[in-house]
């Protein structure tokens, strides 16, 4: 666990402002993300493009194809090997973290991002759902459970680095003008599954005998955005660690359960891909879980009968429901029961104080990354119609872009299967365990009555 | 002499007064750190990111904070030296 290089002081004390440029990974996934986004547009427009580093495996029906594409483009996956490790590496080094550490655990990622591609590409995979994120999370879950990896292998294992980095690549797949039209549904349908699902999740805490401030975590865990908004809560309100921790476990295990669960559910009910995503954004916990599950259901897009809507689709409705629609809020929610938790209930002896600016000091910085990439995006490609969109632009310079971030969501998912040891987790105990489930039972049934029956139409068509 | 050390004294005494948690050796925000005693935060989080602000652990109360309060206990890591390792002691003996 404990990966970075520095042994610091205890407290850098308050940072300026400056300095989270550097500092924090949502930054770091800014830079890069863009930095690919702005290469892609420059090479475009210059009459080239970024496919020869955006090699994917093939799809396949004979092995012998895969080692086909091996033999003539292993260059280009050497390339973007190298790549993809010296700007993670720089990112990660700024974080602290050692490169002798970081290199062989992202050679590792690397190498089983591959194997889960390839396995992912064969035509027959959607028939015994090998989805690559389900693949990915699942074969990590095993290693990290039965043989076990060294700890210090997590360095290369950032899981919300690499989902952070995507969700700005995602952004450039997004129609800025998409993201104006439907991010008030968004988030007017997350906005009444946040308030409805922590006030159960809390309510029901309170009545058990659980601390308010636990109550609270435990709610902004099943409400927000999980674990990220779960620590940020506990911090608002001067919660106990060992609450945040329980509400970690808690976290972790329900949103497991619903990357397997949401899909499967999805397709057994034949839901249309855009609004299985946005039930995905409403119910999942975590942006990365919420990603594989999405990814994994748009994967059914085309291949399973019944099954209607893009693979797009999917993904993008689960990003503009939990990233537009959740994740930007937080800052809100913990500046608000900041105040209700120094005003309202007794007093903890050290610190926290309500403060409005950390509205804006725990806003989700990567989402901006997002909305650049996609402004980036839809100026470049303003003037085309839509077939020479099609034609030229989407191979030239968005397909590319997507590729890329694809890679970016493997290294992610097959991270948080091999990061999840549940022998480490804290134990949850009954009644905190009792009051999130219940949040998720009502948060799973709510979600998908306003995805399906209320807001469906609007899901369905999402982007056509 | 006089002069100048009165005024440093009263402009530490100042800060001194002023100081949050966050100048408190009994506070950790080092984000490897506070993954490491939170488990699992790591796996669907990170102790990097933007949401945790500037937040910290007070080691001595065992409370996850933002650090901009201060209390009874605050010990000043300047005026004891020792203080950042008997906050890692602090750590090591709460319970993990």
């Amino acid at each position: 666990m404990m990966t970075a290089s520095t042994d610091p002081a205890i407290s850098a004390g308050p940072s300026s402002g400056w300095r989270e440029l550097w500092s924090k990974e949502d930054w770091w996934a800014i830079w890069i993300g863009l930095s690919i986004v702005l290469a892609s547009f420059l090479l475009f427009w210059s009459g080239g493009n970024l496919r020869w580093l955006a090699v994917l495996p093939p799809r396949w029906t004979d092995f012998s194809q895969v080692l086909g594409d091996l033999a003539v483009n292993w260059p280009r996956y050497a390339t973007q090997f190298v790549f993809w490790l010296a700007v993670f590496s720089a990112a990660l080094f700024a974080l602290g973290y050692k490169a002798r550490e970081f290199i062989p655990a992202f050679s590792l990622l690397y190498l089983a991002a591959y194997v889960i591609f390839v396995v992912g590409q064969w035509e027959g995979a959607v028939h015994y759902n090998l989805e690559p994120p389900l693949i990915a999370l699942f074969s990590g879950l095993l290693i990290a459970n039965t043989v076990g990896l060294p700890r210090w292998l997590d360095a290369g294992f950032r899981v919300e680095f690499y989902v952070k980095t995507g969700i700005v690549l995602l952004g450039a797949t997004v129609p800025f003008s998409l993201i104006a039209l439907a991010g008030p549904v968004a988030i007017l349908q997350a906005f009444i599954v946040s308030i409805v699902t922590f006030a159960v999740i809390f309510w029901i805490g309170v009545k058990l005998g659980l601390d308010r401030r636990f109550a609270a975590t435990l709610g902004a865990g099943g409400a927000v955005c999980g674990v990220s908004a779960a620590i940020a809560v506990a911090a608002a309100v001067g919660a106990k660690k060992e609450d945040a921790s329980v509400t970690i476990t808690a976290v972790v295990l329900w949103a497991i359960v619903m990357i397997f669960a949401l899909p499967l559910a999805s397709r057994a009910l034949l839901l249309p891909t855009g609004i299985a995503g946005a039930w995905i954004g409403t119910s999942e916990f975590a942006d990365a879980a919420g990603i594989a599950a999405a990814q994994a259901y748009g994967g059914y897009a085309g291949k399973v009968d019944g099954i209607t809507g893009t693979a797009d689709q999917a993904v993008q409705a689960f990003t503009l429901m939990k990233v537009v629609g959740r994740d930007v809020w937080i800052g809100i929610w913990a500046f608000v029961l900041a105040i209700i938790a120094t005003t309202r209930w007794e007093t903890r002896p050290a610190g926290s104080r309500p403060d409005a600016g950390e509205i804006w000091r725990r806003f989700p910085k990567f989402v901006i990354g997002f909305l650049i990439a996609s402004a980036i995006i839809t100026a470049a490609t303003a003037s085309y119609s839509l077939a020479d969109y099609n034609k030229i632009a989407v191979p030239g310079l968005i397909g590319p872009i997507k590729d890329l971030r694809t890679w970016t969501f493997i290294f992610c998912f097959f991270s948080i299967g091999l990061t999840t040891r549940f022998r480490d987790l804290a134990a949850a105990g009954r009644k905190p365990l009792a009051a999130f489930s219940t949040g998720v039972f009502v948060n799973v049934i709510l979600g998908f009555v306003l995805s399906v029956y209320v807001f469906g139409g609007y899901w369905e068509k999402l982007g056509q | 002499m006089s002069l100048l050390a009165a005024i440093a004294t009263a402009i530490s005494a100042r800060n001194a007064a002023q100081a949050t948690c966050f100048s408190c050796a009994h506070f950790c925000d080092d984000p490897a750190r506070v993954e490491a005693e939170m488990p699992g935060l790591a796996i669907l989080s990170s102790g990097h990111a933007s949401v945790r602000a500037q937040d910290g652990l007070c080691v001595a109360h065992q409370l996850v904070i933002n650090g901009r309060r201060r209390c009874g206990d605050f010990a000043s890591p300047a005026s004891e030296a020792r203080q950042p390792e008997a906050s890692r002691s602090e750590l090591d003996a709460s319970g993990r």
